[in-house]
């Protein structure tokens, strides 16, 4: 019988790579439903013509490094799929088409590529639309406003809450259309109800850690309490800060993304409350009204500080627990 | 926030070999042989059950000690005997089998071991988390109480024990004890071991009692083979040694389970997407993303931090890999060169390919699972010298024509 | 392979090779915050490439007869004095001609005065270096820097303002992220990737051709032996 050597252990489980990002393409997918019922056909067509931007870029980038390009593997698909859902669903194609060139080609496969990447390509992305195209990147539809697919020129574009936030004023919606996203605003962060729904759902399949979205969010509450921007203060406040603007999106699906954040449980806490300092500085002193994905960026940049920082303290944990053993070898410097 | 991680929940899948009865499959001329009493010549009942130990050449499978030596370590010191017959790797129940069908061979055996150490409480350590059993276990086999141990794989038994504290016990293994009980009461020598055959390939799954030396082949032989295995493992499913001969591959007295399994070709190779999930479900609070990056691109000078000695080959990480990456097989690799055993690390180009043992084509015996070891949590009993002159017992075990 | 081939291959290659397999701005990494910070339009580009002319120029001359006639202390303080003077002289030949371009460019004009490029060269003169391939490679070395600075101006003047030496064109699309520093950043970091990998390809010829010259070497000693 022809037989192979193996290496232990020899039973895996069922869910591959694939199966990780179809959790949350479904979760994504959920969003894109509701866009579709707000805003009509054109939300769909930009997630495709996004997606498929994406993968053009991601396999050509492959084909220049000479590397096999896995189909199966969707981490660009996953990007494709986030970028159009930051932006309004008026937005023109080709602002959807630079941002994933640059999410690709600049942030995503120079720094190593599918699980190696430094920075959060849709993080990137938005970034770079939203120097280049500031204007067009924060004026939305107002909700209800079926959109044709090509033109758009014509209808009137509000801003919102978040621009009214940054004057220190207070948005006014109640607090029913704001959980179901009838106030203009970005094309897949405004539904509240079905944003907490994705969370619950990517949680317990296991994608997203609850302790990273629970810290962050946590944070940015207490910050919204102690300081806020409008002139409603206290728990209002803090329903603003985290309703309006790409908060809930940016805490569920870009600090959620395994890649580009700190491994270790205690790590992440720690990421989550810094990351929530940085969101509540750039909303209070920064130039746009929205600085999340900026201080995403810069959060990136420093998470090997904190993995390093969080393996040392386990490595403490550990010998506390574990003693060390006979034969190791003990460095003289940790 | 939980460093150290409670374990995974497996599905055990041990049906239907655990509900059969334990099946013989011996050879006659070894399983006849006897012991000589005439060459005991001791005083006291608790040497004399040591001699027998001796002569009868039991070795413990959970570790591949010599049972005599164990029992004469606890002599006068243990306070608490514990029968281990924890099988928390899926596919594999050859310790709760034999437990289960040869209940009175336990306890007597139990019982000898109690008479050596000198104390009265007994126990016997079941793994509780196997949902698809059509058999139930009680709380007490033969009047014996039955330790239930909880959590996902790996089973760490020492946290059941964590409430004896500092209580020095012995542990042995349920094969043992049938063993003892046979060389005191029928003066039959240890020639035979339990294990269990499955897998996708094997007809019967059972546990079988087999006589040492057999070959591989022989056993699965007699269990049928519905079609070729792509995959011949000798131990558990997730620490067991894949081998490639089954001809001349021998059980020894640490063969838990042969599996014999097939598979369709695995998928083209994903990379790793740093997902973490290797660190959430180390037991040992490791982090196998960074020690696989480390070893794979040859840069050990970074491994200290991350103390890749402490793990205990479980293969859990390797488990749950969405990309089915050999995460277990580098932290090996990684810990062999922490522990000085490999100098450089030059040499270990080759090892994450090579799996975990090297097993040649010349007839060979699979190691007795090197890889899974206990836990430092166990207050080990106070070592004593070894006789040097009984390692040659092993030398001259019969061998099946 | 014929000797001549192998020489006007290897002539061929040393133009090439001082701008860009041992160009300082992409190996080295000189002078590195002109192309990151100022290349925003091609007529900063061009003062600098300008600027830099006069300076490095003069000053790589004058460091040659500050090698061959004063003691080895003297000289950074030599050089430096001198570049300053030239980095004078030519700011107020360039205001002359681009006005709004020395004003916009600030304090870098002023950097050119102690940039990296003229630094390190004149610190590698010594008595015996022969002034003519010297300063063959100094103009070679600011050629190089000013073709870098040209082609990233292109690019960034294009897609960031819509403008072309300040005159507006039409284009397709109009990103002024591109302006900011920290997308020159990624520019050149994208070139000095391709740099690398153009240097790799340009060394496995010289390799190829220095393999060559010595299995010609070698042929030549057989026939000398026969």
């Amino acid at each position: 019988m022809q037989l192979k050597q193996y290496p232990a252990p020899h039973i895996r489980m069922s869910q591959t790579t694939r199966g990780v990002m179809a959790d949350a393409i479904a979760a994504l997918s959920f969003l894109y439903a509701m866009a579709f019922y707000y805003h009509g056909p054109r939300s769909l067509v930009l997630g495709l013509f996004s997606v498929f931007v994406c993968l053009l870029c991601d396999i050509l980038c492959s084909a220049i490094s000479k590397k096999r390009y896995n189909l199966r593997d969707f981490s660009a698909v996953v990007t494709g799929m986030i970028l159009p859902l930051m932006m309004p669903a008026s937005v023109e194609y080709r602002i959807v088409a630079v941002a994933g060139i640059f999410a690709i080609v600049v942030a995503k496969v120079p720094f190593g590529g599918v699980g190696h990447n430094v920075f959060n390509p849709a993080a990137a992305g938005f970034s770079f639309a939203a120097i280049c195209f500031e204007d067009a990147l924060f004026t939305y539809p107002p909700a209800d406003l079926k959109l044709p697919l090509w033109q758009t020129a014509e209808f009137t574009l509000a801003t919102s809450p978040a621009f009214v936030l940054q004057l220190g004023g207070t948005p006014g919606y109640d607090s029913m259309s704001m959980l179901l996203g009838k106030y203009p605003g970005p094309m897949g962060a405004t539904n509240i109800l079905v944003l907490i729904a994705c969370l619950i759902y990517l949680v317990s399949r296991g994608t997203v850690r609850w302790s990273m979205p629970v810290s962050f969010f946590a944070t940015v509450a207490v910050l919204a309490f102690a300081f806020p921007r409008s002139a409603a203060g206290g728990l209002a406040s803090v329903g603003f800060e985290l309703a309006t603007g790409l908060l809930l999106f940016g805490g569920i699906f870009l600090l959620g993304d395994p890649v580009t954040t700190p491994k270790r449980e205690m790590s992440k806490v720690a990421f989550g409350i810094t990351s929530g300092v940085m969101v509540m500085l750039f909303r209070h002193f920064g130039n746009m009204e929205e600085g999340i994905t900026f201080a995403l960026l810069l959060m990136n940049a420093a998470v090997w500080g904190f993995d390093m920082v969080g393996e040392r303290i386990a490595r403490w944990m550990r010998r506390k627990k574990l003693g060390t053993l006979e034969g190791e070898k003990i460095p003289k410097k940790a | 926030m939980p460093m150290f991680s409670k374990g995974i929940v497996l599905s055990q899948h041990k049906e239907p070999a655990f509900s059969k009865p334990v099946v013989r499959f011996v050879h006659p001329q070894t399983d006849s042989l006897k012991l000589d009493l005439k060459q005991i010549a001791v005083q006291t009942e608790q040497d004399a059950i040591i001699e027998l130990a001796r002569l009868a050449r039991i070795v413990d499978e959970r570790d591949g000690k010599l049972l005599y030596r164990k029992l004469r370590r606890s002599q006068g010191k243990a306070k608490i005997i514990i029968a281990d017959a924890v099988d928390d790797e899926p596919y594999v129940s050859s310790r709760i089998g034999p437990l289960l069908q040869m209940g009175e061979e336990v306890a007597d055996g139990l019982e000898l071991c109690c008479t050596v150490a000198g104390c009265q409480e007994k126990r016997i350590m079941v793994y509780k988390m196997i949902t698809d059993l059509e058999t139930r276990i009680s709380h007490s086999i033969q009047k014996i109480k039955v330790m239930r141990v909880r959590g996902g794989y790996p089973a760490y038994q020492q946290k059941r024990l964590s409430h004896l504290g500092d209580m020095p016990r012995l542990v042995v293994g349920v094969g043992a004890l049938i063993h003892l009980a046979r060389a005191v009461y029928q003066q039959k020598q240890q020639s035979t071991v339990f294990l269990t055959v499955a897998g996708n390939c094997v007809a019967c799954p059972m546990n079988l009692e087999v006589s040492l030396g057999m070959t591989v082949m022989q056993v699965l032989e007699r269990c049928g083979l519905t079609q070729q295995p792509t995959r011949v493992v000798c131990g558990g499913s997730m620490t067991g040694v894949s081998i490639l001969d089954t001809e001349n591959t021998l059980i020894t007295h640490t063969t838990r389970a042969i599996l014999a399994v097939r598979e369709n070709q695995r998928d083209a190779h994903y990379t790793c997407i740093g997902c973490g999930r290797c660190e959430q479900v180390c037991p040992s609070g490791l982090n196998p993303m960074y020690i696989h990056r480390l070893v794979q691109t040859n840069y050990y000078a970074g491994l200290p931090l991350f103390d890749p000695q402490f793990c205990i080959g479980c293969g859990t990480c390797s488990y749950i890999c969405p990309s089915k990456l050999e995460v277990a097989t580098s932290v090996a690799t990684a810990k062999a060169y922490a522990l000085g055993q490999v100098p450089g690390g030059e040499e270990e180009d080759e090892a994450p390919e090579a799996g975990a043992a090297s097993p040649s084509p010349a007839p060979s015996e699979p190691e007795p699972n090197p890889s899974r070891e206990q836990s430092p949590d166990i207050p080990s009993l106070p070592e004593e010298e070894d006789d040097a002159q009984d390692d040659d017992l092993l030398k001259d075990l019969p061998n099946a024509e | 392979m014929e000797l001549s081939k192998v020489r006007r291959y290897r002539k061929r290659h040393k133009l090439i090779a001082a701008l860009f397999s041992q160009s300082p701005v992409l190996i080295i990494g000189l002078n590195l915050p002109f192309l990151i910070a100022t290349s925003v339009s091609l007529r900063s580009a061009a003062a600098l490439s300008l600027e830099l002319l006069v300076v490095h120029m003069g000053t790589m001359a004058v460091a040659l007869l500050a090698a061959r006639y004063c003691p080895r202390v003297v000289r950074p303080v030599i050089n430096v004095a001198t570049s300053t003077l030239l980095m004078m002289v030519a700011r107020l030949w360039l205001t002359v001609f681009f006005r709004g371009v020395v004003d916009a460019l600030g304090i870098y004009i002023y950097l050119m005065a102690v940039n990296g490029m003229t630094l390190t060269q004149t610190n590698a003169l010594t008595k015996d270096s022969h002034p003519l391939p010297v300063l063959r490679g100094a103009f070679l070395n600011v050629a190089g820097f000013s073709v870098l600075m040209f082609v990233i101006s292109f690019f960034r003047e294009y897609l960031g303002s819509g403008t072309l030496w300040g005159n507006p064109v039409a284009v397709f699309l109009r990103l002024p992220g591109v302006l900011v520093p920290f997308f020159g950043f990624i520019v050149v970091g994208f070139l000095l990737a391709g740099a690398k990998v153009l240097n790799k390809k340009l060394l496995g010829l010289a390799l190829r051709e220095r393999a060559l010259r010595e299995a010609r070497f070698s042929i030549i000693e057989n026939d000398v032996v026969l």
